[in-house]
């Protein structure tokens, strides 16, 4: 199976980032290795030319260029024009659109991977498994970390480095858990404020972590049906709906032990912490009405459990509970196909 | 020209609105800001005519449909911003195109990280549904009145359609899939299908044990790739225009590694222009030809074909166009009903057929008729076909190896562009001396 890994990274805080952690973390033994092991993987790298020069000379880099095949992709003309900057969702978009051509060209499938997020031992492995299974696309939530509170991990004076980097799916979330940014802490049901860009809730189970129900997943891996290219909206909106009609071709990773994906966004971000009250079901509902297709409801229907400690009766009846309060957010025939699958 | 008189929807953010525009004016459009209440006066300020519309944009958003009508544009381009989320507007204008209502205007999406290049986003969901509901309607209707051979009718095609699937599974793919190149430098185009846009890439390519490997793909705004560095080739000199699909572009090849651009190597005293498109077939490589010979004729011009381009339809005969790169319709008759694929094969086999002669044809005859040399490179067993097919008055026909090099096609090509421009050719490149009539 051919697949192109496809990360798009500039701008040199994002370029130290993925070349301090997250490159490293994609390189332990059951990620990139076992890619390699197992399929035909090339690794693209989308970005602008003085960046380019950085990452090519990196020692990581030149750790992984000896693995698998690399390229390291210079696209200037997304970063001549000066708006770029105030642009990175779509100058990004264009790096995206840029991979899914060079996908459909070689027939590969891809995984794409940010420059700020990092992954449970075994993802790649897994998601390889799935692809070699006939599965279209796993689609993962990216639990937000707060950066500045993992500022030891990132500059790499953490003693736990290699453990955390190389980590379990219940190691890499009981590290993450005390470490969630604002945007992820809004998004808990009984925030106060709760978020207004609730594109994912949060219903706690004690101190053991939380099931999520998510509208937005992160498309870690994608073998499109239909080879079409990326022609307008993000690679997780509505190219889904081009690539994998099906919500049958998605599997919607429901557990942390079987992948699990954190991303480190810095405390200044702001994305809907702000808030206005409790949660409530009808703002929820105009929220998912707006930003939600589909295939984005089909995968609010499936409850995710992240947990640090063994599932027990509990964590169903938490599932069934956030069932509840996302369906009535639901308009009813999606409502009527989450009872009917039974979740 | 496509672009000549266009409705700008301005649904992004108000300074990528401005950028659009003044891309679009500078690239010598006229262009009208179509916005929401409020937001045209800074439009006017810019110089830029505008007027404005209220409330949520859907397909029942009359007034905005009357108000882009009035306007009579040739073409409505959606500006997307930061926020790419824009489906309702492409959705409801599509659906305005499909029913006749916007006059024919193609419509188009501009990104502010590149806004002056415009992407065709003419779908043909809204078609296929209104065909849809109109055989659905007319069957229900005579149901009422025939029922007997309405059933009989449908149980027949659910035959034909039963078998028509068994076959496909031995012929294709269930989903028809679009051309891709290697790069990211196509954008879709109403009369071609699609273009190139302007690109500045460069690719540090690396296997385990091998050297890197840098290559570069520069595409300038009038859409030809770069063919070696400007010191090396004459800014005055005959303009010698070469045209073809991925192999003349030189899909996965750098700059100077190309055809077009060793041909440079060999004529310092011509200035040679790649104007070749990954994914083109012989008829979408002869249409470019000919129109840029209307627009600007150059000194010579060259097409390059190999097999594989032989082989590419790139039509959709039932809307009578070529195929876009991006056809992704969400609602495929012919991804879901087996006969309508097989009907559009078929259609598209002959129009593409049909395409090829009279575009060969076509190029025949312009040149011809502007006295303008044209050569005809093809490589494989197609040269044979051509050859045999007709006189070709005006072409000069030159058969390429299977499997030649392509510095061996660049010294083949040179020679060939040199006795037909002659030693001490005075034909001067500026455009549009030599106009068609």
């Amino acid at each position: 199976m051919r697949i192109h890994l496809v990360t798009a990274v500039w701008g040199e805080a994002f370029t130290q980032l993925y070349l301090s952690t997250c490159l490293p973390n994609q390189m332990t033994s059951s990620n990139l290795p076992a890619l390699a092991a197992g399929a035909a993987p090339v690794y693209k790298v989308y970005t602008r030319s003085q960046d380019a020069a950085v990452i090519a000379a990196a020692p990581a880099f030149r750790q992984l260029a000896a693995m698998i095949p690399t390229e390291v992709i210079a696209l200037d003309h997304l970063f001549a024009s000066s708006s770029h900057s105030d642009n990175a969702l779509l100058t990004m978009t264009a790096c995206h659109r840029a991979a899914v051509d060079a996908a459909n060209h070689a027939r590969a499938a891809l995984m794409i991977l940010p420059p700020d997020q990092i992954y449970s031992d075994g993802t790649f492995a897994r998601c390889l498994e799935w692809g070699l299974r006939g599965c279209g696309a796993v689609v993962v939530p990216g639990i937000r970390l707060n950066k500045e509170g993992c500022e030891p991990l990132l500059s790499g004076r953490a003693t736990n480095r290699s453990a955390v980097l190389g980590a379990s799916g219940r190691s890499l979330l009981a590290w993450s858990m005390p470490r969630l940014s604002a945007i992820a802490r809004a998004m808990f049901v009984d925030a106060d404020p709760f978020s207004n860009a609730p594109t994912h809730v949060y219903f706690p189970v004690g101190d053991e972590g939380f099931v999520a129900r998510c509208l937005h997943l992160h498309v870690l891996f994608i073998n499109p049906r239909r080879r079409v290219p990326l022609r307008y909206g993000n690679f997780d909106t509505d190219y889904l709906l081009d690539a994998c009609p099906s919500l049958e071709d998605y599997h919607v990773v429901g557990d942390s032990d079987e992948m699990l994906a954190v991303e480190f966004s810095p405390a200044g971000k702001q994305l809907g912490q702000a808030g206005a009250g409790r949660i409530d079901t009808r703002t929820l509902a105009a929220f998912y009405r707006l930003h939600g297709n589909r295939l984005h409801r089909g995968f609010l229907q499936a409850p995710i459990f992240m947990h640090t400690g063994d599932l027990t009766p509990r964590w169903r009846e938490v599932a069934r509970r956030s069932g509840d309060v996302v369906g009535r957010a639901l308009p009813p025939w999606s409502r009527l196909m989450m009872r009917v699958r039974g979740s | 020209m496509p672009r000549s008189n266009l409705a700008l929807l301005g649904t992004a953010r108000q300074d990528f609105v401005l950028a659009a525009a003044a891309a679009l004016r500078e690239g010598g459009a006229t262009v009208t800001g179509v916005v929401a209440e409020g937001r045209e006066s800074s439009l006017r300020e810019a110089g830029i005519p505008a007027t404005s519309f209220t409330g949520r944009i859907s397909v029942w958003s009359l007034r905005l449909l009357m108000t882009v009508r009035r306007l009579r544009p040739t073409g409505v381009v959606v500006v997307a911003g930061d926020q790419v989320a824009h489906t309702n507007v492409l959705t409801a204008l599509n659906w305005w195109r499909a029913t006749g209502l916007l006059r024919g205007a193609d419509i188009y999406l501009s990104l502010s990280t590149q806004p002056a290049v415009l992407e065709c986003f003419n779908s043909s969901d809204q078609r296929e549904r209104l065909f849809a509901a109109l055989a659905a309607g007319t069957g229900a209707i005579a149901l009422l009145f025939w029922p007997s051979a309405v059933l009989t009718a449908l149980a027949a095609a659910a035959c034909f359609e039963f078998a028509a699937r068994l076959a496909r599974r031995r012929v294709a793919t269930p989903f028809a899939s679009s051309p891709a190149p290697v790069w990211p430098l196509l954008a879709d185009d109403p009369e071609l299908g699609w273009r190139p846009r302007p690109v500045d890439i460069t690719a540090i390519t690396t296997t385990p044990d091998t050297a890197a490997l840098t290559r570069r793909v520069n595409i300038d705004s009038a859409g030809h790739r770069a063919t070696g560095s400007p010191a090396s080739q004459s800014d005055s000199g005959p303009l010698v225009a070469m045209y073809g699909g991925a192999y003349l572009f030189g899909d996965a090849l750098g700059d100077e590694e190309t055809i077009p651009a060793r041909v440079a190597v060999h004529l310092t005293r011509c200035r040679i222009v790649n104007r070749g498109v990954p994914g083109y077939g012989v008829a979408q490589s002869a249409s470019r030809l000919l129109m840029d010979l209307v627009d600007a004729p150059p000194a010579a011009v060259v097409l390059v074909l190999s097999a594989w381009e032989f082989a590419r339809r790139n039509v959709d005969a039932s809307a009578g166009r070529w195929r876009f790169r991006g056809e992704h319709s969400r609602f495929p008759l012919s991804d879901r009903l087996a006969t309508i694929w097989f009907v559009k094969r078929w259609q598209n086999n002959r129009w593409a057929q049909t395409n090829r002669r009279v575009a060969l044809q076509g190029l025949s005859d312009g040149c011809s008729r502007a006295g303008i040399p044209a050569i005809l490179a093809i490589a494989g067993p197609e040269f044979a076909t051509v050859e045999q097919e007709r006189d070709w008055p005006g072409i000069r026909l030159v058969a390429i190896a299977e499997g030649a090099s392509e510095e061996h096609v660049a010294s083949l090509l040179a020679a060939e562009i040199e006795s037909a421009i002659g030693p001490g050719s005075d034909r001067e490149n500026s455009p549009g001396h030599r106009r068609l009539g």
